[in-house]
């Protein structure tokens, strides 16, 4: 092949799309002319472009625009729902501080008067040492204030001048305490933390946030770490987000990547006649489900989806399937008259399988018919 | 339409959604491969098209801007897969070198119990093939070939020279052509 033809040749696919013009054309259609070999590449790549446009289209599902428009309003409820966990949180961490206790013996220790509060509740004493603060500064008091500002870690040691001009120690006193309580964790507003810049583009941090009302995991809370801080600014860490572990009854039917319903639910589908009987390999044609999730392998060059906890070869309709149990004779003479299979047997525990002009299944020792469990339609 | 999009018209937008929601699956599902990650990446792509059309140029047409919003998306997928070592795990080269597979089998006995099964196992054979070209080649083909869109439009969704889309395009279907010629499904009678 000359350079030529070689040059030509590349044009075949701008050709096809109607591309070319001019010399380039009329060069390139007398060639076709001249050299069969390359009408007949020309030819099979219009094939390759006719097979392909043969392809069934697919559609987005059903409730494609349904979920759309929950994602787009969802995030007009995030500031309500984090403006309410605030509240919340604030209210958790103030009350149980304010509310008077009559019970409990008390101390008073008054070494500043001027800065007590007028009417600090009966039953509770909080000396405040305001030490050189600006007489405009305006005394931090609540946790909607620490949320807004870095949380500084109260000074505890009543005797110890605090090192900073601006800083606020407190002091409780209770005489039925000998220590003073734990500091409560005081929880900031849960607000998203800025993506790395290379990380996000263009509406990248706002629909991050909307993922996360569209039945993905909520956001951890944002949780200010007290005591954690060397300089009284506390560290913002996220909170651990428990995850759902699948039950004992359910677990051989969970596989990585394979949202696959269990046997009974498989078997209530085909009672309900919810149609996916015939549908095909991956198929999605009920648009109110879930797309249908698969976990595939490759084995011998042939395709294999999980579903159900059966591998099923690709291509796999309705055919009539001999059972073939790991293990017995029968298998063996399949596996010696067609030695993929063994390949096969990798699958496990149950694969479906074409082997010469039959489809096997091939299961554990005792089990019962893949169709009569469900794990067919 | 443009002008009711930018105005924040929630009917505008239904409107966008409707029109070119199955187009852009369709082409997600033949680029990506599977319907969770088409479902996934088509209602993101609308979603972020939602969130930043008042910040829309109009130096494009509306549809190349969402189709490139869902390519970028969907090439990010691709690539955070590749990261996870869930990419695909077979090379178009190791395919060619394979043995001929069952199709080429079955096409020498076409009967019409089997036809489902057949047309099942090709179409089967077809998105393999699709699956195995490389990305950039993969989607120039599938925008081109599976959704009609010119040359003009393919660069601006992949945001390259007309060249780059000839080139790619031509890739794909010789790499193609050789797929499906090992697959046995090329043949006149198909």
């Amino acid at each position: 092949m000359s350079d030529e033809h070689g040059e030509m040749r590349e044009q075949l696919s701008a050709y096809i799309d109607g591309m070319l013009e001019g010399e380039e054309r009329t060069r390139l259609e007398a060639w076709l002319d001249a050299d069969p070999a390359a009408r007949a590449e020309l030819d099979a790549l219009r094939r390759v472009d006719a097979q392909f446009r043969g392809l069934p289209r697919v559609s987005a599902p059903d409730d494609f625009e349904q979920r759309l428009r929950a994602r787009i309003t969802a995030p007009r409820l995030w500031p309500l729902l984090a403006a309410a966990a605030v509240l919340l949180m604030v209210a958790g961490v103030l009350v149980p501080t304010l509310v008077p206790k009559p019970n409990d013996e008390i101390q008073v220790a008054r070494e500043l008067p001027k800065a007590e509060p007028p009417h600090a509740p009966a039953g509770l004493e909080q000396v405040f040492h305001l030490e050189a603060a600006p007489a405009q500064e305006p005394v931090a008091t609540s946790g909607l204030e620490n949320a807004a500002e870095p949380a500084r870690t109260p000074d505890l040691d009543a005797g110890g001048p605090p090192a900073a001009s601006r800083s606020l120690t407190r002091e409780t006193a209770i005489s039925s305490q000998a220590e003073p309580p734990p500091p409560a964790p005081v929880m900031a507003p849960p607000a998203p933390e800025p993506a790395p810049a290379e990380a996000r583009d263009e509406t990248a941090t706002h629909v991050e946030a909307l993922g996360y009302l569209a039945g993905r995991p909520a956001p951890p809370p944002i949780v200010v770490d007290e005591s954690a801080s060397a300089d009284g600014v506390a560290p913002v860490l996220p909170a651990p987000v428990p995850r759902a572990m699948p039950s004992v009854s359910d677990a051989p039917e969970k596989v990585a990547g394979n949202t696959a319903p269990g046997r009974a639910e498989a078997g209530q589908r085909r009672q309900l006649g919810s149609g996916r009987a015939g549908r095909g390999f991956g198929g999605f044609a009920d648009r109110s489900e879930e797309p249908p999730r698969h976990e595939e392998r490759r084995v011998a060059g042939r395709l294999f989806r999980l579903r159900d906890g059966v591998w099923i070869q690709r291509g796999y309709g309705s055919q009539p399937l001999t059972r073939l149990e790991r293990g017995s004779a029968d298998l063996e003479a399949v596996t010696e008259a067609h030695p993929d299979v063994r390949d096969f047997l990798t699958l496990e525990p149950r694969a479906v399988f074409r082997a010469g002009d039959g489809w096997y299944s091939v299961v554990p020792p005792g089990s019962a018919r893949l169709e009569s469990l469900g794990y067919l339609e | 339409m443009l002008l009711s999009l930018r105005a924040g018209e929630s009917a505008a937008f239904d409107l966008l959604v409707r029109r070119y929601k199955d187009r852009i699956y369709n082409v997600l599902y033949r680029f990506l491969g599977n319907h969770e990650d088409a479902l996934d990446i088509a209602q993101e792509a609308f979603l972020r098209a939602h969130a930043g059309l008042r910040d829309f140029d109009g130096r494009s047409s509306v549809y190349t801007w969402l189709y490139r919003i869902a390519a970028n998306l969907a090439k990010n997928r691709i690539r955070d897969q590749g990261r996870k070592g869930r990419d695909r795990g077979t090379s178009l080269e190791a395919l060619l070198d394979a043995a001929p597979g069952p199709a080429q089998q079955a096409l020498a006995s076409v009967d019409t119990p089997h036809r489902r099964a057949l047309r099942e196992e090709v179409n089967g054979a077809l998105e393999e093939c699709l699956a195995l070209l490389p990305a950039p080649c993969r989607l120039a083909f599938t925008l081109r070939v599976l959704d009609g869109l010119a040359y003009a439009e393919i660069a601006e969704v992949e945001a390259c020279p007309e060249g780059t889309v000839k080139s790619r395009l031509s890739q794909a279907r010789r790499l193609l052509r050789a797929c499906l010629e090992k697959h046995g499904i090329l043949q006149d009678h198909v």
